[in-house]
C-alpha cells in the first residue's frame, strides 16, 4: 500500500491528543449531596441500556480515534498496489447499423457502451484503454489512456452509424497492437456472432427485425405497382406494406397490402395503385420492429431527371442511321440540320451537338460535342489539331484496312466509356491522325493513334472525337456500335448521380455536369456540403446516414436549381445482423502485466467517516444535552 | 446553625388560624379544644332528666318552673391537648446552606406558637440516629414560648436519622393531640412504623416533607460521583444525562406519592414544603388547603 499524499498521515498525531483529552475529561466530578437515596432510586426508573452505557465512555474515545484515523487516511489517499495485475485493454467496438436495434429503451450500442464501461470500472488502476471504433470507417477513438473517467466519457460520446462495419479490417488493425503487446486484452464488442480468440462481448438481444429488399416499381395494365421482398428475421409474421407517393404535394398513401412471411424467408410482395405519376415513391413496412430505418425505402423517378436533346449536323445521306442510333441507344430526342443550315442559323439549347463530316468555325459552348471525321476543320475550341491522314499500305487484302483496339485502361472514365462492349474486331479503311488536348482518354486506338477519344475541350465541355468516317469502317455494323453510342451518350449527358437508391456506407459519385456552377449535397440530418467542382468531373460523397440525400445542382445557364434525390438505406447485411465469421489475432498470448492499484477504499473511508461523525454527534448530543 | 428569626407580625397573623383535630378524645381539662363529650364549658349543648345523684347546681330551674320536671343543662367539654413536634436532625437536613433545616425549624416554631395560642401544650423533639431528644417540654403560655423557643437554635443537624427507631420507644400519649414529623423522608420505609404507631395512639398526625429546589430539580449534568452527606461510604457514580434526570424526577415523584398514600391510608396528612417557599404561604395556603388549619 502506498499513499498519494503521505503528509496526510500527520493527522494521526491527533490520536494521542484525543487520548490525552479523554483521560483529562473522563474524570468524574466528586460532590456531596444531602442524600444519594433519590439518585439510587432513580436507577429503578432508568431505561436499561447498561451494556451500551458501560461502553459509552470508551466508545466515545474509539469513535474519535476512528474519525481522526479515517480523516488522515482520506487526506493521505491510500492506494493499494496489486502486483502484475494492470492490463492494457483494447476494445474493438462495432458501430454498424445493426447496433441501432432497440430492445426496450436501450439499443445494442448503448448496451455495448455499458459493457465497456463495466470492463473499465472493473479493471485496476494503472490499466490503459484503447478503443477502435468501426462503422463506415475505422477510427481509434482513444489510445493508451489510463483515466477511467476520460475513457468512459469518450465511449459515451460515440454513436453507431448506419452502414455496415468491417470488423475484419479492425481486427487486422488490432493485430499491430497485439504484436506490440501480446499481453494486452482485446475485447470485440459486437452484435454479430464472431468466432474469435478475443474476449467477445455479444450485445445482440435476439430482437425481431423486418426489412425490405429488391424493391422497385413498374407500370402495368392496372397502373403503378410497387414490388419487392419483405423478410422477418426472427418470427413468422403478417406484415403490412404501404405505398406512399409525393407528386408536388404532401405524402399520400396510395396503396397497401398484407404479406405473410415465414421467419428468415424473403417473400415477394406487390402493392398495386392506380396509374399515378410521382416524384417520390415510398414503400414502407408499417409494423414496428427493432430497427425501423430498414422498414422503408424511397424511390425517385429517374426519367424525370434526364432530358437529352441532340442536334445532328451532317451532310451525309445514310438514311438516318446515326440519328436513329443516337435516338435509340442514347434515349435522346435528335434534331438534324445540314451544315449550311447550321451556319445560317446556329441553334442553341441542345445538350449535344454532333458534327458529322463537318466542323463549324467555332464550337458551341456549354454543351457536349461529337466531332466525327472532321478532318482538318475541327472548329475553334475543340483543342484538336489535324496532322495527317493514315491509309493502309495495300489496296486489298488483310493489310488494306486498320484494326484498331479498344482501350483496356482502368481509369473510371475509360471503364465508363467501354462498359458492356463485346469488343468485336473493328476494321477502318483510313483515319486522321490528330493532336488531342491533354486529358483525352482513348476509346479505340491504333497503336499510338486515337481513333475514338473523349475528354474536355478548350471550352471545358465534354467532347468525343471520331478520327474516321463511320461509313468507312465496319463499326456501324457491329452490335458494339449501339453500346458504344450509349456509353458515349452517357458520357456526353452525364447524370448527376448514377441511380437513386444506395446502401448506407457506399460512396455516391456526383458527376460534375457541363456548365455546373456548384453542387450542394444535403444529408438526411440536414447537414449541407458544397462539393468542390473545380477541375473535377466526379465528386465523391460518403453516405453515412440513412434517408434521403438531396443534391442541388446550380447551372450557369439557368437561374433555377436542379434538385435530385438519392436514398441511402440500411445495408441488407445489417438488417439481417447475422454471422460474423472467424476473426482471430495471430500470435501467442503473453501474460506480463504491470502493477495495478486499487483506490476504491477511498469511497469506503468517506462513508465510514460520515457514519462515525454522525454517530459522534448523536453521542455528544445525548451526553452533553446540547439541546 | 443559622438562628431562626421570630417574625412577631407573622405570629400575630397566625393567631387567626386554628388547628383542626380529629382525635381529641383525651387531654387535660381546661384547654381550648372542644371535645365530643359533655363537660363544663360555657357552650350549652342539651338537656336531660335529672337523676338522683346529679349535681343539683346544673338543674335548670326555669325549665322546672315551666314544666315541673327537673332537667339538667348539658355543656360541651373542652380539652387541653398536647402537640408533639418531631424534627429530623440528620445531616441531610442541614446540607448545603441549611435552608432545609431552617425551614423545618420555622415550621416547628410556628406550629408550636399556634398550639400555645390555643392553650395547648407543646413538646418539640429532635430525632438523631435512633433516639428522640426532647428540646422543649410541655410548653404552654406565650411568655414561656418566647422564653424557650430559642432553644431550637441550638439544635445540631448531624449524623443519621431513623424516625421509627426513634419514635417507637417513646410515650406519645393517646388521643390527646397533634403529632408533626418534619423531615426530608429520604429513606426507603423508615417512617412507616412511626406513622402506624402514632395512628394507633389516636393522635392526629401530619408529615411535613421538606425538600430543596436542587433536590426536586437538580441542575447537575455530566460525569459525577455523589457522596451521601450522612454516610460518606455511600456514593453514587453516574454520567448524568437527560435520561438519568428523567429517572430522577420519577424517583422524586415516587417518594412523594408513597409517603402521601401511606399517610392518607392511616388518616394522616402529608405536606411537601420547598425550602424556598415563604412561610406564610405554607401556613395560609398549603396547610389551610389541606384542612389541617382553618
Amino acid at each position: 500500500m502506498s499513499f498519494y499524499y503521505p503528509l496526510g498521515l500527520l493527522g494521526l498525531l491527533g490520536i494521542p491528543v484525543i487520548v490525552l483529552i479523554y483521560i483529562i475529561k473522563s474524570k468524574y466530578t466528586e460532590q456531596t449531596v444531602a442524600s444519594t437515596y433519590l439518585w439510587e432510586l432513580s436507577e429503578k426508573f432508568l431505561n436499561r441500556r447498561k451494556r451500551v452505557s458501560k461502553l459509552t465512555g470508551i466508545l466515545s474515545l474509539i469513535l474519535q480515534i476512528l474519525v481522526v484515523l479515517c480523516a488522515s487516511l482520506l487526506i493521505a489517499h491510500p492506494v493499494f498496489t496489486v502486483p502484475n495485475s494492470a492490463n492494457d485493454i483494447y476494445f474493438i467496438l462495432d458501430g454498424s447499423a445493426s447496433m441501432n436495434m432497440q430492445s426496450g429503451n436501450t439499443t445494442r450500442f448503448e448496451r455495448a457502451q455499458k459493457e465497456i464501461n463495466s470492463v473499465i470500472d472493473d479493471s485496476l488502476g494503472g490499466s490503459t484503454y484503447t478503443l477502435i471504433f468501426v462503422n463506415d470507417s475505422l477510427n481509434v477513438s482513444f489510445e493508451g489512456i489510463s483515466s477511467k473517467e476520460q475513457a468512459k466519457s469518450s465511449v459515451k460520446s460515440l454513436s453507431a452509424g448506419w452502414s455496415a462495419a468491417d470488423c475484419a479490417s479492425a481486427i487486422h488493425f488490432a493485430q499491430t497492437y497485439f504484436e506490440a503487446n501480446n499481453s494486452a486484452i482485446f475485447y470485440l464488442v459486437t452484435d454479430k456472432a464472431y468466432d474469435t480468440n478475443m474476449e467477445l462481448i455479444d450485445v445482440s438481444g435476439g430482437e425481431n427485425n423486418y426489412a425490405l429488399y429488391e424493391y422497385g416499381y413498374n407500370y402495368n395494365e392496372n397502373g403503378l405497382c410497387g414490388t419487392g421482398k419483405v423478410v422477418s428475421y426472427k418470427n413468422d409474421a403478417t406484415l403490412t406494406v404501404d405505398m406512399l407517393i409525393t407528386n408536388g404535394g404532401a405524402e399520400e398513401k396510395v396503396a397497401t397490402t398484407s404479406v405473410s412471411v415465414k421467419a428468415g424467408e424473403p417473400t415477394d410482395f406487390e402493392v398495386q395503385a392506380a396509374d399515378l405519376q410521382f416524384n417520390s415513391l415510398k414503400l414502407r413496412i408499417s409494423d414496428g420492429d427493432a430497427l425501423t430505418e430498414d422498414n422503408e425505402v424511397v424511390l425517385y423517378d429517374e426519367a424525370k431527371s434526364q432530358d437529352r436533346k441532340v442536334l445532328l449536323i451532317e451532310n451525309t445521306d445514310d438514311g438516318g442511321y446515326l440519328r436513329n442510333s443516337i435516338a435509340r441507344a442514347g434515349k435522346a430526342e435528335v434534331d438534324a440540320v445540314t451544315p449550311k443550315g447550321y451556319e445560317e442559323a446556329p441553334r442553341t439549347g441542345y445538350g449535344l451537338y454532333v458534327f458529322n463530316g463537318y466542323a463549324p468555325a467555332e464550337l458551341p459552348k456549354n454543351a457536349a460535342i461529337w466531332l466525327i471525321n472532321a478532318v482538318d476543320g475541327s472548329g475553334k475550341g475543340s483543342g484538336v489539331t489535324y496532322r495527317n491522314m493514315q491509309t493502309p499500305k495495300d489496296k486489298e487484302g488483310p493489310n488494306s484496312y486498320f484494326v484498331p483496339q479498344y482501350t483496356t485502361g482502368s481509369s473510371l472514365q475509360e471503364k465508363q466509356l467501354t462498359q458492356d462492349l463485346v469488343k468485336r474486331e473493328v476494321a477502318v479503311r483510313e483515319y486522321a491522325r490528330y493532336g488531342l488536348p491533354r486529358g483525352f482518354v482513348p476509346v479505340l486506338k491504333n497503336g499510338g493513334d486515337s481513333l475514338i477519344a473523349a475528354g474536355l475541350n478548350e471550352n471545358n465541355d465534354r467532347e468525343v472525337v471520331f478520327a474516321f468516317e463511320i461509313g468507312k469502317s465496319n463499326l456501324g455494323l457491329l452490335d458494339d456500335f449501339l453500346i458504344l453510342v450509349r456509353n458515349l451518350m452517357n458520357y456526353s449527358f452525364p447524370s448527376v448521380i448514377d441511380g437513386t437508391v444506395f446502401n448506407c456506407g457506399e460512396v455516391l459519385n456526383v458527376n460534375v455536369v457541363p456548365g455546373c456552377q456548384n453542387i450542394v449535397v444535403t444529408s438526411p440530418s440536414g447537414k449541407s456540403t458544397t462539393l468542390d467542382t473545380v477541375g473535377n468531373s466526379v465528386c465523391e460523397v460518403s453516405l453515412a446516414e440513412t434517408g434521403t440525400y438531396t443534391i442541388s445542382v446550380k447551372l450557369e445557364s439557368s437561374s433555377e436549381e436542379t434538385v435530385l434525390y438519392a436514398y441511402s438505406c440500411v445495408p441488407e447485411s445489417e438488417s439481417r445482423s447475422e454471422g460474423g465469421g472467424t476473426v482471430n489475432l495471430s500470435g501467442e498470448r503473453g501474460y506480463e502485466y504491470s502493477d495495478g492499484f486499487y483506490d476504491k477504499l477511498l469511497a469506503f473511508f468517506i462513508i465510514i467517516s460520515i457514519l462515525l461523525l454522525a454517530d459522534w454527534g448523536v453521542y455528544c448530543y445525548e451526553q452533553y444535552q446540547l439541546r | 446553625m443559622k438562628n431562626i428569626a421570630i417574625d412577631e407580625a407573622f405570629l400575630q397573623r397566625i393567631e387567626t388560624l386554628q388547628t383542626v383535630l380529629k382525635n381529641n378524645i383525651a387531654g387535660l381539662f381546661g384547654g381550648n379544644h372542644k371535645s365530643r363529650t359533655y363537660g363544663s364549658s360555657c357552650e350549652f349543648v342539651d338537656y336531660r332528666n335529672y337523676v338522683p345523684g346529679d349535681d343539683i347546681t346544673k338543674i335548670d330551674w326555669n325549665a322546672y318552673a315551666r314544666f315541673e320536671t327537673l332537667y339538667l343543662k348539658l355543656y360541651l367539654d373542652e380539652r387541653q391537648l398536647h402537640t408533639k413536634i418531631y424534627i429530623d436532625a440528620s445531616q441531610s437536613m442541614a446540607f448545603g446552606d441549611g435552608k432545609k433545616a431552617e425551614m423545618a425549624l420555622r415550621i416547628a416554631a410556628t406550629l408550636a406558637y399556634l398550639s400555645v395560642t390555643e392553650l395547648d401544650r407543646v413538646s418539640i423533639f429532635v430525632i438523631r440516629e435512633s433516639e428522640v431528644f426532647e428540646i422543649i417540654s410541655s410548653l404552654s403560655g406565650r411568655e414561656r414560648y418566647f422564653a424557650e423557643i430559642t432553644k431550637l437554635n441550638d439544635i445540631e443537624f448531624k449524623g443519621n436519622c431513623f424516625i421509627s427507631d426513634g419514635i417507637l420507644p417513646t410515650q406519645v400519649g393517646y388521643g390527646d393531640g397533634l403529632s408533626v414529623i418534619i423531615s426530608d423522608f429520604l429513606t426507603d420505609s423508615d417512617y412507616e412504623n412511626a406513622i402506624d404507631y402514632l395512628a394507633d395512639k389516636k393522635r392526629d398526625l401530619m408529615c411535613v416533607q421538606v425538600l430543596t429546589s436542587e433536590e426536586l430539580n437538580p441542575k447537575v449534568r455530566g460525569k459525577n460521583v455523589f457522596f451521601d452527606s450522612e454516610n460518606s461510604s455511600k456514593s453514587y457514580r453516574k454520567n448524568i444525562n437527560k435520561d438519568v434526570i428523567k429517572a430522577y424526577h420519577k424517583a422524586v415523584q415516587y417518594v412523594q406519592d408513597r409517603l402521601q398514600s401511606y399517610c392518607n391510608a392511616r388518616g394522616a396528612e402529608y405536606v411537601l414544603v420547598k425550602d424556598d417557599k415563604p412561610i406564610d404561604e405554607i401556613f395560609f395556603e398549603q396547610f389551610t388547603a389541606l384542612g389541617v388549619l382553618k
